[in-house]
């Protein structure tokens, strides 16, 4: 429905949707869940509509943009396996907070667990103390404390909020929160509902954890197996095979490690739903329906689509961008995705939203009526990892026709495809041997724009960098490996934005990809950066080690400085072989997807396995900021970092600096 | 020669209070990252710093038509961090049947990870064997390195070794040895894990040993020793329980063979296995 050619129509002819007091009338009146699981939490129950939500017009908001929680536990579970889940006013996930843009949001939070709790408000601008991260914004939220949360509400868009302690985010502590705009929003909807996507398991965290940490594919049953090899035999011969299976082999890496905590334990949910609940929405045919994704996973992301349905995605990271209509696309945890659908026909539709592996999937259903299940598709083999994901030199011709199925080529061509070093790298091999030092290097050798390295490894550049919003080309990686910390660092790292990821692509159908996201209106000030800022993902899966630069949060990293107002890129480098959701707080970044001031804005970007992605942002609000993968056991490792934003005019805190 | 039942223990003995000590760690461990002890932490993003225990069994089986029935078991635990552990390993086997004593080997290791797939060991050994199952061929052999007298030799070791991941897959633990004699000897074991399935799993395995010096009391020739070729079909009803089957190819070689030979013993052996691996 959105086309090119109406796609201007579309922008210039704003209609305002529903109103909220519209929507929610109307909710109550078709929104119905059926076929529940005697297990799922009260607030599913077939008297509440649409989701948890709905908060606005129940008592729990004393006032317009106030809210009160209680953070608790419960017994949760399906399938006769329970566990204890972490509750949020009695449900998981929490219930729906509804603010208006402009509004000063006032939520009062109350500890109700025998251990610390706290909640992050995934994406939003707040001030540095309202962050929610203990240890780095405040202390946490003590048993039996009340903590009160107030932050001017600067933007709009789907979000989320979640604890940021242990494993309550595991455990259902979770919750959508969206932001009505102030200007009525470029598109049109008759009816709207959050798809909140997530993964439960009855097994103690810290059992999967320890089990992890003893046996790395504890919960991989997708190993490649004998079989596998003769029907691989069949398929590219013997010679191929072999060399594949040769070079995984030579790397100690598995190609089948896509997720850590798989379906084996899992069960994703839908609005807090098993796929058997069957989680219903329900529209009327030719209605248009927004649908609001939220990956709430601890470790799982997902693959939506519906089937006989094409969705166009009209918010990322809860910010418009120019619609594009897609058939699937890949929600890495802590994204949000906001999609309008128009069902014309009088039957259900499926909402199938399959784990990254494939071990595992939730749907819900599309339906003009309660009661009605959709076709489930059929389950697709499980991707494996190829060559690019390992991070081999493109270069070295022949290994890129050997790699196995799950190689995509789709997206538009890009230069990423050409595969020469980056000839300044030479300077950055000779930095590599300069671990003890703080920005030492830089000046006379050869390296473009090499700065400095901080103590951790971070590598800083301030000359010679790159035009604004421009994809990075692919580099060779320095001499510094990371240490024991991190297993065979991809030799090359490319932008592979382009891509849409392992196991997608190769159905015959579009998939959303990176390179397709612009926003909607051109960013008014877009300006080069000033300074650039390096990381490497880096892991060990054999010890179940992650880390950045190989260096482990708890080795306590000295926070990353960054000036007040200073325009800086930051370069993800993954030289891991597992794709992760890095989420930076307190600052929107601007994704260099090669489409200058039209860059999305995100909160969250996935970065796949040896891929070198690049953002731009502005950090204006002072103090500590997490930076952090969103799988929570590698942030709960060590995948994680602070940012300190130093006070205006003031000056940057020095690598020497202690942690805040 | 007669063996008491005191003696007889004394090599399982060992190895339970071994076990014992790891699996009380092993509570412990869970314990100490337990949601009490949560709250204490700043941010929940240190679990990388528990203490962990890891327990294998990585063979415990009885080999039904080898001399003596004996049960062979290998074991192999840790306790620590991502960087820094204490390893106890032991093998040996206790007959079910004659008069053997059995043997066993037990080691303790401190264990420091130097690249991402190899940890360097050091520690120390504990060698005991029962004289009967040493082909004693000259009187003035026996009794050399033995100190727990009667029929049970008993030697102390220094250990330094690898232990880790090799390029493809194949798991290592080379050791060098230095006794409390001055003998020097090496062992050196890999095995390989093969999936069938998704559960059942083939792992094939050599083992050699080789000694610089003989020491004939623990019928130990120069130069390398006995060859020990083994594969171990498992079924995985649980990640960490699984029990299976093997087939294993014993062959004394080189000087150790013509000692053996000359004793009158068959200088290669086959047999059957069947046992159950655990882990915790």
């Amino acid at each position: 429905m959105h086309d090119a050619a109406s796609r201007s129509d579309d922008l210039g002819i704003i209609v305002p949707p529903v109103t909220r007091r519209r929507f929610l009338h109307t909710a109550g009146a078709f929104g119905v869940m059926v076929g529940l699981d005697r297990l799922a939490p009260a607030y599913a129950l077939p008297t509440v509509p649409q989701h948890p939500g709905r908060l606005l017009a129940n008592a729990s908001s004393p006032a317009p943009g106030r809210f009160d929680l209680s953070i608790d536990t419960m017994p949760f579970g399906f399938a006769g396996r329970r566990g204890v889940a972490t509750t949020i006013n009695g449900t998981v996930p929490g219930p729906l907070l509804r603010f208006r843009e402009g509004e000063t949001a006032t939520i009062q939070v109350t500890n109700r667990l025998s251990e610390d709790t706290s909640i992050h408000w995934h994406g939003l601008l707040v001030p540095n103390a309202m962050d929610g991260v203990p240890g780095v914004n405040f202390p946490g939220i003590r048993p039996g404390e009340t903590f009160i949360y107030e932050f001017p509400l600067r933007q709009y868009g789907t979000y989320w909020y979640h604890s940021h302690s242990g494993f309550q985010e595991q455990l259902g502590h979770y919750g959508p929160l969206i932001i009505d705009p102030v200007e009525p929003e470029p598109f049109q909807y008759d009816r709207e509902y959050v798809i909140m996507l997530s993964d439960w398991s009855s097994e103690d965290p810290l059992k999967i954890l320890d089990n992890i940490k003893k046996q790395s594919a504890y919960y991989n049953f997708q190993r490649r197996t004998v079989g596998d090899f003769f029907r691989d035999v069949d398929r590219v011969g013997l010679r191929a095979t072999i060399a594949d299976r040769l070079s995984w082999g030579k790397m100690r890496m598995s190609p089948t490690d896509i997720a850590d905590v798989t379906g084996s334990t899992y069960t994703y949910l839908m609005n807090g739903l098993p796929p058997a609940a069957n989680w219903t929405g329900l529209f009327r045919p030719g209605e248009r329906v927004r649908l609001r994704f939220i990956n709430a996973g601890a470790g799982s992301y997902f693959d939506v689509r519906i089937p006989g349905l094409e969705m166009t995605v009209v918010q990322v990271s809860g910010q418009h961008v120019q619609p594009v209509p897609t058939d699937e696309f890949r929600i890495e945890i802590a994204q949000t995705y906001d999609v309008i659908v128009q069902p014309m026909d009088d039957r259900p539709y499926t909402i199938f939203a399959e784990s990254m592996d494939r071990s595992g999937y939730t749907r819900g259903t599309l339906a003009p009526r309660a009661g009605m299940s959709g076709e489930i598709p059929p389950r697709r083999p499980r991707p494996t990892l190829t060559m690019l994901d390992m991070g081999m030199a493109m270069g070295i011709g022949g290994h890129a026709g050997m790699s196995m199925p799950g190689m995509n080529t789709s997206g538009p061509p890009t230069k990423t495809a050409a595969a020469l070093p980056e000839p300044a790298m030479a300077g950055h091999d000779m930095a590599g041997h300069d671990t003890a030092g703080t920005a030492s290097m830089g000046g006379g050798n050869a390296s473009a724009g090499f700065a400095g390295r901080l103590r951790d490894g971070t590598i800083i550049r301030t000359t010679d960098l790159r035009e604004p919003g421009t994809i990075p080309d692919p580099v060779m990686h320095g001499a510094d490996k990371h240490g024991s910390a991190s297993a065979a660092p991809a030799m090359e790292t490319r932008s592979r934005l382009h891509e849409p990821g392992a196991g997608l692509g190769e159905d015959g159908w579009r998939v959303l990809v990176y390179t397709e996201v612009k926003r909607l209106t051109p960013a008014a000030k877009f300006d080069p950066p000033a300074r650039e800022v390096e990381l490497h993902l880096t892991g060990n899966m054999e010890r179940y080690m992650w880390s950045i630069n190989g260096v482990k949060f708890s080795d306590s990293p000295d926070p990353i400085p960054l000036k007040h107002g200073e325009r800086i890129r930051l370069t993800i480098v993954n030289d891991t072989m597992m794709a992760h959701p890095m989420h930076l707080h307190g600052v929107f970044m601007e994704l260099e997807n090669g489409h200058g001031a039209e860059c999305p804005l995100v909160h969250t970007i996935n970065v796949k396995p040896a891929e070198r992605v690049s953002l731009l942002a502005t950090p204006v609000d002072p103090g500590p900021w997490a930076f952090h993968c969103h799988v929570l056991l590698h942030m709960d490792l060590g995948m994680f970092r602070v940012f300190h934003v130093s006070e205006p005019g003031g000056p940057m805190t020095t690598s020497e600096g202690g942690e805040p | 020669m007669m063996s008491t039942p005191a003696r007889c223990r004394r090599p399982t003995l060992a190895v339970a209070v071994g076990l014992c000590i790891q699996l009380i760690l092993a509570t412990g461990g869970h314990a100490q990252s337990a949601p009490a002890g949560r709250s204490e932490r700043m941010h929940g993003m240190d679990l990388d710093r528990v203490i962990r225990t890891y327990v294998l069994a990585d063979q415990l089986e009885i080999q039904p038509n080898v001399r003596e029935r004996p049960v062979a078991f290998e074991f192999l635990s840790w306790t620590g961090g991502d960087y820094r552990r204490l390893f106890f390993r032991a093998q040996g086997e206790i007959p079910t049947e004659g008069r053997g004593d059995g043997a066993l080997q037990a080691d303790v290791l401190y264990g420091r990870l130097l690249s991402p797939f190899w940890s360097a060991v050091g520690g120390v050994r504990v060698d005991t064997r029962a004289r009967t199952s040493v082909p004693v061929l000259s009187r003035g052999d026996v009794g050399r390195g033995d100190r727990s007298g009667g029929d049970r030799v008993t030697r102390g070791m220094l250990a330094v070794g690898l232990f880790g991941i090799a390029p493809y897959w194949f798991e290592f633990e080379p050791t060098l040895f230095v006794s409390d004699k001055g003998h020097v000897s090496a062992e050196l074991e890999t095995s390989f894990d093969m999936t069938f399935t998704q559960r059942l799993i083939l792992q094939p395995r050599v083992e050699l040993n080789a000694a610089v010096q003989a020491v004939p009391a623990f019928g130990i020739q120069s130069g390398l020793n006995d060859v020990e070729f083994g594969a171990r079909l498992r079924y995985e009803i649980r990640r960490k329980f699984a029990p299976y089957v093997g087939v294993s190819w014993h062959r004394s070689t080189g000087a150790t063979a013509a000692r053996v030979k000359a004793a009158g013993e068959p200088i290669s052996t086959g047999g059957i296995s069947a046992g159950v691996r655990l882990w915790r």
